[in-house]
């Protein structure tokens, strides 16, 4: 595929706007109706997601040629798939505005059109094999002392796939720390990969590089089915996403099941495996992440092509399928919430498919802290509105930029992942 | 193409260097206009065939002013618009300043007792009615989509919609206006132009409400409407829209509805359908109706587009006419009221219940579109991308708007399946107003491939074949809301476009507003 293949749903974009907000009959006020993170902050057209459809057919029929500060645009962009569930009821597979603005940035890539901020985080991952310009050697230092299986060494069924975020980010050591205990708790027999563990690659394809993320999706399944494994549990949202459709879609069939720690905790407490002793009286609100809700659906993948009827009606032959969000992770982790006594759950107005950003999607907290942050500040906003005592949610990266909103509003609203909670309740 | 550096650099400080681009990418987005593939002179695609000098947003009234000034001193033109979902919002020549108004988004007052909402051109219906809702009232939406502009709609443009059969049409709506001429100079009208508020659109203070819009709406080409007030009514419905589940699984919850019911009815046909209008008018009982045909009905509702027949020996859709529409009241012995009148009238004209009510999302898809319009317009795209163009655009009274459907209906037939849906010629629709004794024309089961341009030929020749015998019976007027096209329809009605040119040489003695899709004052 390249950005050419997506001319037709360049120039088929309506130019509605309906891509810039929460669907209509979802909205439920003037302050949180909107769903795009970065024609929010930034207003142009071209900040939208039919900005960036129209920007594609704009360079596709040469009419304009890629800048600087087109790539900006391109690239100040959390690919958090909000315009591109709002375009679908309209629109259906027609224009797809989320598959556009990734081609876009494969194309700025292959042009050498790089962000300096993201060519750093680049070659650390290619010396490395992450995407936190850390040391390799230091990944499997948040596992000193607990007592789990080395899989580079020895095999389980199971491998809990701590990711590059909560590896090297001291400040949430909490969080994989908590899903070894919860899952030595429920008694599962399960691995980690330690210091061997690599990055999933799925930031390298957001940022357009998509040779270094087949890559690493190679070679994670290849020592997945080295050690044995049957089942990888994502602690990463996003990593979480990029094995639900980026490897799919890029490698094949891994013939590995994917969870997420979410879905696979909620099991254990489902199964009476897990059980919440203590009380945790609090009232939190859930930021569902946008790689584990509406882009967390399974890959569906299609090959067809249109197909002429009367009218004229054009169909898709096979059809389309219909990716509207609904098959994301979003009912795990509020069982959680609601299994653990004395959490009280309040929802924000824009969740589930309709969620607003954490932020750090898209290499933007790389390339664009500043916008990284303002997004956490929004959504931050919107979590007080709740009257909550806490944010939980399901993503490392999430926890981060919303900590960081926090920290920066001069704030101290406890931002957890459930994991962290549930850690607490055990 | 561009704009001169120092009128840049002026405009630059107006509003500051993160709020003005001369990127031609950038520029080029905001050449992209829907439906613009069937305007004859342009590029075959969605872009016009001409670009901005410049996009400028400003935040305020003052900076609209100053961006304003700018371009009267350089002798620029400027172009403003709001969501930007229509097929006048792209600039009509090279090197106009397009004014983005993204940035002057806020509502700015609900007043509850005197029922009016101030809105700056940034608030979209869709914001405006969640936060009215809560104070149970609500503004006539358009049908167009609740994700465009509250002011624009209203002031500015034009788009009927279900709610005006009770609350009348969206000019109607219009209260006090903030006006910034496209000499920069500020005018305020109705009450608000002799300083007593928002309240009232025709004063005590200057009352122009039909010069500043007329029917049509002056589209941009007048300078730019920065605060209005637009009228609220009762909303006897919940606080928040009584729809659960994401799209396509969008489910009405019925029990947040006590004070509204939702009906479909069919006709037998049109004279049927609009003796029953005429009698719900005349009672006095509807809340919020559209007149709807059949073929419009299906090809906009996600649930129904299985019935459009695809291939040969596929079942004829019924070609009954529809009315969708809502009774509601705080009293429970009220809406029993209405009711019981309704099917009363019902049993007089012969319409019937729809059962399509009972297929799952139907109702939610329909009670939606009555409601917050969102995805219904738009979903008709789905089928190959282009629209449907207001084939008729006429307001007039229900049997003159049937004697007009009655003519038109061979012709549309005889184009099924070349560039209207098959089953859909009667793709009709009438939101209705004025208690059912005046309505609006429209036609949506016309479409054509947007990537194709023997398609979109195919369609410009079939409205011209379908309007052009409507025009000389004198049954239709002919297109207007471009520059052109008022000055040829102009001729045929009552020279308007003189008295258009008339306005704008009045209020834009320098030509500072881009009147491409409104009037522009010639040697004529």
């Amino acid at each position: 595929m390249s950005l050419e293949n997506f001319e037709k749903n360049a120039l088929r974009c309506l130019r509605c706007s309906n891509c810039k907000w929460v669907p209509g009959a979802h909205v439920k006020s003037w302050r949180f109706a909107q769903i795009c993170p970065s024609i929010f902050r930034y207003n142009f057209h071209a900040y939208s997601g039919g900005g960036r459809v129209i920007t594609a057919a704009s360079l596709l029929l040469g009419r304009t040629e890629l800048t600087d500060e087109v790539v900006e645009v391109i690239y100040k962009c959390q690919l958090c798939g909000g315009c591109d569930i709002a375009c679908r009821p309209s629109m259906g597979g027609f224009v797809e505005p989320l598959d556009v603005i990734r081609e876009l940035r494969i194309k700025a890539v292959s042009e050498g059109f790089l962000l300096p901020e993201h060519m750093m985080v680049i070659e650390g991952l290619k010396n490395e094999d992450n995407m936190m310009q850390e040391k390799k050697a230091d990944r499997g230092n948040w596992a000193e002392g607990l007592e789990v299986k080395d899989l580079s060494r020895e095999k389980a069924e199971v491998v809990l796939h701590a990711g590059c975020r909560a590896s090297f980010d001291p400040d949430l050591r909490g969080v994989i720390r908590g899903a070894v205990a919860l899952l030595s708790a429920a008694g599962v027999d399960f691995g980690i990969m330690g210091k061997d563990e690599a990055c999933c690659g799925g930031r390298a394809y957001g940022m357009g590089y998509t040779g270094e993320f087949t890559k690493y999706a190679e070679h994670n399944v290849e020592a997945w089915k080295k050690a044995g494994v049957g089942k990888v549990v994502m602690v990463c949202s996003d990593g979480f996403g990029a094995l639900q459709n980026l490897y799919p879609k890029v490698i094949g069939d891994m013939g590995i099941e994917v969870v997420h720690i979410s879905q696979y905790v909620s099991e254990l407490v489902r199964e009476g495996r897990l059980v919440f002793k203590k009380a945790v009286p609090l009232k939190v609100t859930y930021h569902d992440p946008c790689n584990l809700g509406r882009l967390g659906e399974a890959y569906m993948p299609w090959s067809g092509e249109e197909k002429r009827l009367p009218g004229p009606i054009i169909e898709f032959d096979p059809p389309k399928p219909e990716r509207y969000g609904v098959g994301g992770v979003y009912d795990a982790p509020r069982e959680i919430l609601n299994a653990i006594p004395g959490v009280e759950l309040v929802e924000m107005e824009r969740i589930r498919e309709h969620s607003w950003c954490c932020g750090a999607g898209g290499g933007v907290i790389d390339a664009f802290p500043d916008f990284a942050l303002s997004t956490a500040q929004e959504r931050v906003a919107e979590a007080r509105g709740t009257g909550a005592r806490a944010i939980a949610t399901s993503c490392p990266w999430c926890v981060r930029t919303l900590r960081d909103a926090v920290k920066a509003d001069g704030d101290a609203l406890p931002v957890y992942d459930v994991i962290e909670l549930c850690v607490k309740a055990l | 193409m561009s704009i001169p550096e120092q009128a840049y650099k002026m405009l630059e400080a107006v509003v500051g260097p993160d709020n003005i681009s001369q990127d031609p990418t950038m520029l080029d987005v905001y050449s992209f206009s829907f439906m613009a593939e069937l305007q004859r002179k342009g590029t075959g695609t969605k872009f016009v065939p001409v670009s901005p000098g410049a996009a400028i947003l400003p935040s305020n009234t003052e900076e609209v002013q100053g961006i304003l000034s700018v371009c009267n001193r350089f002798g620029l033109k400027s172009k403003c618009h709001s969501t930007g979902f229509g097929p006048w919002n792209a600039v009509s020549w090279d090197d106009v300043v397009i004014i983005d108004l993204r940035r002057m988004n806020r509502i700015l007052e609900i007043d509850e007792k005197n029922m009016y909402v101030v809105v700056e051109p940034y608030v979209t219906w869709a914001q405006l009615q969640a936060d009215t809702m809560k104070l149970g009232l609500v503004a006539a939406t358009p049908g167009v989509g609740c994700q465009t502009s509250a002011l624009a709609n209203c002031t500015s443009g034009f788009g009927m919609g279900p709610y005006n059969n009770s609350m009348g049409f969206h000019e109607r709506s219009v209260m006090g206006v903030e006006w910034v001429l496209p000499d920069g100079s500020v005018l305020r009208l109705g009450s608000l132009g002799s300083g007593n508020g928002w309240f009232c659109g025709d004063g005590p203070g200057p009352s122009l409400r039909g010069v500043l819009r007329g029917e049509y709406g002056s589209l941009g080409g007048l300078g730019v409407v920065t605060r209005v007030a637009i009228r609220l009514f009762d909303w006897p419905g919940p606080a928040e829209m009584p729809i659960s589940g994401p799209f396509p699984y969008m489910r009405l919850t019925e029990d947040a509805l006590d004070a509204m019911k939702l009906f479909l009815i069919t006709f037998k046909d049109r004279h049927q359908r609009n003796e029953a209008t005429r009698l719900i008018g005349e009672a006095e009982i509807c809340y919020q109706m559209y007149a709807w045909g059949h073929g419009f009905l299906i090809s906009s509702v996600h649930e129904l587009s299985h019935l459009i027949p695809r291939k040969e020996g596929d079942k004829r859709p019924s070609q009954d006419p529809v009315i969708a529409m809502t009774l509601a009241s705080h009293s429970r012995a009220e809406l029993a009221y209405q009711e019981k009148v309704l099917m009363a009238i019902l049993e007089k004209t012969g319409g019937t219940l729809s059962n399509y009510v009972e297929i799952p999302g139907v109702k939610a898809c329909i009670f939606r579109y009555l409601t917050r319009p969102d995805y219904l317009f738009t979903a008709m795209c789905r089928f190959a991308s282009g629209f449907w163009i207001t084939l008729f655009d006429v307001i007039g009274t229900p049997n003159s708007l049937t004697e007009i459907e009655d003519a038109a209906i061979g012709s549309l037939e005889s184009w099924e399946g070349r560039n209207i849906l098959p089953g859909c010629a009667d793709s009709y629709c009438q939101p209705m107003y004025g208690g059912c004794h005046v309505g609006y024309l429209d036609h949506s089961g016309g479409i054509y491939d947007v990537c194709e341009a023997a398609s979109i030929d195919s369609f410009r020749n079939m409205v011209m074949e379908v309007n052009r015998p409507l025009i000389e019976k004198n049954l239709i007027r002919p297109t207007i809301a471009s520059n052109e096209a008022n000055q040829r329809a102009g001729k045929l009605m009552s020279n308007f476009h003189i008295w258009q040119k008339k306005v704008k040489a009045a209020f834009d003695p320098n030509s500072v507003s881009d009147g491409g899709y409104y009037i522009e004052v010639d040697d004529e």
